[in-house]
């Protein structure tokens, strides 16, 4: 399973970037996140919300056009995005919320990264990071278990080779879950967060405009890539991801395990990734798990 | 008819056809493979096999107008024999013999070479005869044993003592370990919880480090390194004719019964024969060996070379004597039961001419023909598959010094040379010498080629092994330590944080490992509190990180390497490398133990048990 060219660029973020890209970047950013939550600026955790969306508004253009999205289509998605948070009531801008809309982020561009790349390093990534998500709060475990199966059922559709890739994809959450519970166990101390309360019931009355805002940017990010013919593996594992978490949202079963907030920044994280990984070239889908062969 | 070197009477072949030795097919055939193979052609022909060595050079006397002599009967006179150019003999293969009525006879094997035109140039009363090259090895065995031997042992040592492991702990390090012992043993006493607390936390930051460097490795090895990957098409573009001759060093001891194995897999190697020269590294006592060796009645490329009896009996003792007759310009370790691939040496020579000048040593990917046996197969497949096909790759890549493996490694000889080749001291005398090579800044890289070995299949067997590696592993590690301010700066703080955590950490980990496991087990089945005392919460975070997540990353990545070797059945069997680390563990304490008592003892592992060596064999002999 020896990949064609350079490995995917996972932290590609981390590249330097010349000066005059980061400081658009930056300032792009810091004035659509103001434009976005600058009339709501009346608490310390709303000011709070407002400087880590303005960072991840500038981190997201900054990647954008380090993968190659114009600048007009990056600009638009960051207004949309922008429209749609402004939009949306004041009792979404948590900060736990976004976070988790960034984990979902780096999952989504994960996969992208090995639907363009198949090989081992993408596959480890993809498993390494879905399965830090069985540490995180039960939306992002949601989400990462939903990806992976995704990843696997788009895997075993063209491939023989289940049992290996399912070892290869599953085992680090196994082994995270099972590590982490032996943790809890002999440290008498967790590393789960605390049980989360939603601040607002989905299925709550006068909430219901809100689902009108949640789909608005993934939809126009899923139009988008049909028309530039990048509708593939990690678009379904992404609206799966989606619909199931609606679901729940909606169903609000299990109880205060995925909020409006946490899938309102779920859907824009996804989206977000799946705008990075558009124009990023393509490679030739290759087999990541051939038939062994016989040693000697 | 001793006489000088006149120009040959007759052809070569004429004489071997006419003498009824070869039939003039076979005439025909070595002359096409001559120009094929751009060797001489009695070199093809004693490569082919087709002629005893003996009749051969009876026919080359022939071929020059001189006489015969077999020093089996005849042999040379000892007084004659410079024992300062005892290696310009094995090299170009001659030996003062007799001295008649005042004039020097030299026996020679290379009637026709330039060294034989110049010792007659140089001293006009020089006669000489003809006698076989296995001959002239045995007389100069013989007569020079002791110089060899000397050198073998002590060449490194003499030559550069800081390198040799000949004393495990030099006094300064003596004296740096009392400096930091003493004053923790007063703590110790004094405070013995706290000094213990903080040692326990210290070792497991380290561990910590040494984890994640090693992630990050297998990591990097996910995608390839293009640099030494060598291609198809550059296997093609060589010519033949420009290949060089490459020396192939096998080193045995007990073990008549793999040779056949080798011995198959060198015929089937894509190299020129006649440009092969392959020395069986015998012990002198060892004859079971030797006489299995004989009766393989292999070809003129094979030569038994006997180590006479010396302590430490050590592979790279007996390697370092019978690198004083190798005639290549490139060298290879391959043990008997190796399967290399057959393009391995010319994707050795690629990547030496890829690379540059400053490559010392190439090695290839070893793997195990009977990963499948039981289940210790399987975990030591698993293991190379990590160390050879993601660590090693890794460091190549990051220009960090790569601890050699035990065979396999393809040397530039002048450099090996240069460097004092192998230490006999050290029980790893390769990953010692990768080390030295980037220590003088030399490069040493890895290539995409395969040897196939057999795994051990029986525990105390694996045990006597591994005890022996990571006491090697240890040897490496004080040797290195001796001048750390040199040694930083030599080979930079990456080469220096690597040898750290890679041999260092390597070591630690199967010492501490016990250590970091019965505790918590003993706390899960006995719910005991008496360890809580060395396990405050800081420390015991670290600790269970480093049991957990530790484990966890050495399953997940032993399944990585698994799956780039396409070994995918292994997969499920990953999941229990831990109990593997545990074998190790044991392995560990008695290296410790011997490193101590016995440290250049030599740890025999037995060849030849697994159940699929028949098979193998049977297989070889066939061909």
């Amino acid at each position: 399973m020896e990949s064609a060219g350079s490995p995917p660029r996972f932290f590609a973020l981390l590249l330097p970037f010349d000066r005059a890209a980061a400081a658009r970047a930056l300032a792009i950013g810091t004035v659509l996140g103001l434009a976005a939550v600058g009339h709501s600026l009346d608490s310390a955790a709303h000011f709070r919300f407002a400087a880590v969306l303005c960072a991840l508004l500038s981190l997201w253009y900054a990647h954008l056009e380090h993968s190659g999205v114009s600048r007009a289509v990056s600009g638009a998605a960051m207004v949309l995005l922008a429209w749609q948070i402004h939009s949306a009531p004041r009792s979404l801008y948590d900060s736990a919320a976004l976070g988790g809309g960034l984990f979902v982020y780096l999952a989504v561009w994960v996969l992208a990264a090995y639907d363009r790349q198949p090989g081992l390093q993408s596959l480890a990534g993809a498993a390494l990071l879905l399965s830090a998500g069985v540490l995180a709060k039960p939306a992002i475990a949601i989400s990462c278990a939903v990806l992976s199966l995704a990843l696997f059922a788009e895997h075993v559709r063209a491939n023989s080779n289940r049992l290996g890739f399912g070892l290869l994809l599953f085992t680090p959450a196994l082994l995270c879950w099972l590590g982490a519970s032996a943790f809890g166990l002999l440290s008498a101390g967790t590393l789960r967060a605390g049980p989360f309360i939603p601040h607002i019931g989905a299925g709550a009355p006068g909430n219901a405009h809100i689902w009108r805002y949640l789909f608005f940017v993934p939809l126009a990010v899923i139009a988008f890539r049909l028309i530039r013919r990048r509708f593939r593996g990690p678009d379904l594992a992404y609206l799966a991801m989606l619909a199931m978490g609606s679901v729940i949202c909606r169903a609000e079963w299990p109880q205060g395990a995925l909020s409006l907030e946490d899938l309102f920044f779920i859907a824009a994280g996804g989206a977000a990734a799946l705008l990075a990984a558009t124009e990023a070239p393509v490679a030739v889908r290759q087999a990541p798990l051939t038939p062994a062969e016989t040693p000697g | 008819m001793s006489t000088p070197i006149s120009a040959p009477l007759r052809p070569l072949g004429e004489i071997l056809v006419e003498k009824g030795l070869i039939s003039s097919q076979q005439l025909e055939e070595a002359l096409r493979l001559r120009g094929e193979w751009g060797s001489r052609l009695g070199d093809v022909i004693l490569s082919t096999g087709w002629v005893r060595p003996l009749d051969f050079y009876c026919a080359l006397a022939d071929h020059f107008g001189l006489a015969f002599v077999d020093l089996m009967n005849d042999p040379v006179d000892d007084a004659l024999v410079d024992q300062d150019k005892l290696l310009e003999y094995t090299q170009h293969l001659y030996i003062p013999w007799k001295r008649v009525n005042g004039a020097l006879l030299v026996a020679t094997a290379e009637p026709g070479s330039e060294a034989m035109a110049a010792i007659a140039a140089a001293d006009p009363a020089v006669r000489f005869v003809v006698t076989s090259k296995f001959d002239i090895i045995w007389e100069l065995q013989r007569v020079g044993e002791r110089r060899f031997s000397h050198l073998a042992l002590y060449r490194l040592a003499e030559k550069a003592p800081a390198h040799s492991a000949r004393v495990v702990v030099t006094r300064p390090q003596k004296r740096v370990f009392v400096a930091f012992a003493l004053p923790l043993l007063v703590l110790l006493v004094l405070f013995p919880s706290p000094v213990l607390i903080a040692l326990n936390g210290l070792m497991n930051l380290f561990l910590f480090a040494s984890f994640l460097f090693r992630t990050v490795l297998c990591w990097m090895s996910c995608g390839e390194n293009d640099q030494s990957t060598v291609t198809a098409e550059e296997i093609e573009a060589l010519r033949t004719q420009d290949l060089p001759v490459y020396t192939v060093l096998v080193p045995m001891y007990k073990e008549p019964g793999v040779l056949p194995i080798l011995a198959a897999a060198l015929r089937k190697m894509d190299y020129p024969r006649s440009k092969l020269d392959v020395k069986l590294v015998l012990e002198a006592d060892d004859m079971a060996t030797i006489n299995a060796a004989k009766a393989l009645a292999l070809d003129a490329t094979f030569e038994i070379i006997r180590v006479p009896p010396s302590l430490p009996k050590t592979k790279p003792k007996a390697c370092n004597y019978a690198l004083q007759f190798a005639r290549g310009e490139y060298l290879t370790i391959y043990d008997a039961e190796d399967k290399p691939d057959p393009d391995q040496l010319k994707k050795a020579l690629v990547t030496f001419r890829k690379l540059g000048p400053q490559t010392a040593c190439v090695q290839a990917r070893l793997n195990y023909f009977n990963a499948e046996e039981n289940w210790l197969t399987r975990m030591f497949t698993l293991e190379y598959s990590l160390w050879f096909d993601m660590f090693l790759p890794a460091l190549d890549r990051l220009r960090i010094p790569i601890p050699l493996g035990g065979t396999s490694n393809h040397f530039d000889l002048e450099k090996l040379l240069a460097a004092g080749a192998w230490d006999p001291f050290n029980v790893t005398e390769d990953a010692d010498l990768g080390l030295r090579f980037a220590a003088m800044g030399y490069r040493v890289a890895v290539v995409n080629s395969v040897t196939y070995e057999e795994a051990n299949s029986q525990t105390s067997n694996w045990i006597r092994q591994r005890s022996r590696w990571i006491k090697g592993h240890m040897q490496t590690w004080l040797v290195n330590m001796r001048d750390p301010a040199g040694l930083l700066r030599r080979v930079g703080i990456r080469g220096f944080c690597s040898l750290q955590l890679f041999i260092g950490g390597g070591i630690l980990s199967v010492i501490a490992y016990p250590f970091m496991v019965v505790p918590f087990v003993l706390w899960v089945l006995t719910r005991t509190t008496s360890v809580a005392a060395l396990f405050p919460p800081g420390v015991r975070l670290v600790s269970l990180l480093n049991l957990l997540a530790g484990n966890s990353f050495l399953i997940y990545l032993s399944m990585l390497a698994a799956a780039k070797r396409h070994h995918f059945t292994l997969l499920p069997h990953a999941l229990t490398v831990p109990a593997y680390w545990l074998l190790m563990s044991v392995a560990g304490y008695k290296g410790l133990w011997q490193l101590v008592t016995r440290p250049f003892y030599w740890e025999k592992t037995n060849h030849g048990i697994s159940r699929f060596t028949p098979e193998v064999l049977r297989s070889s002999t066939s061909v």
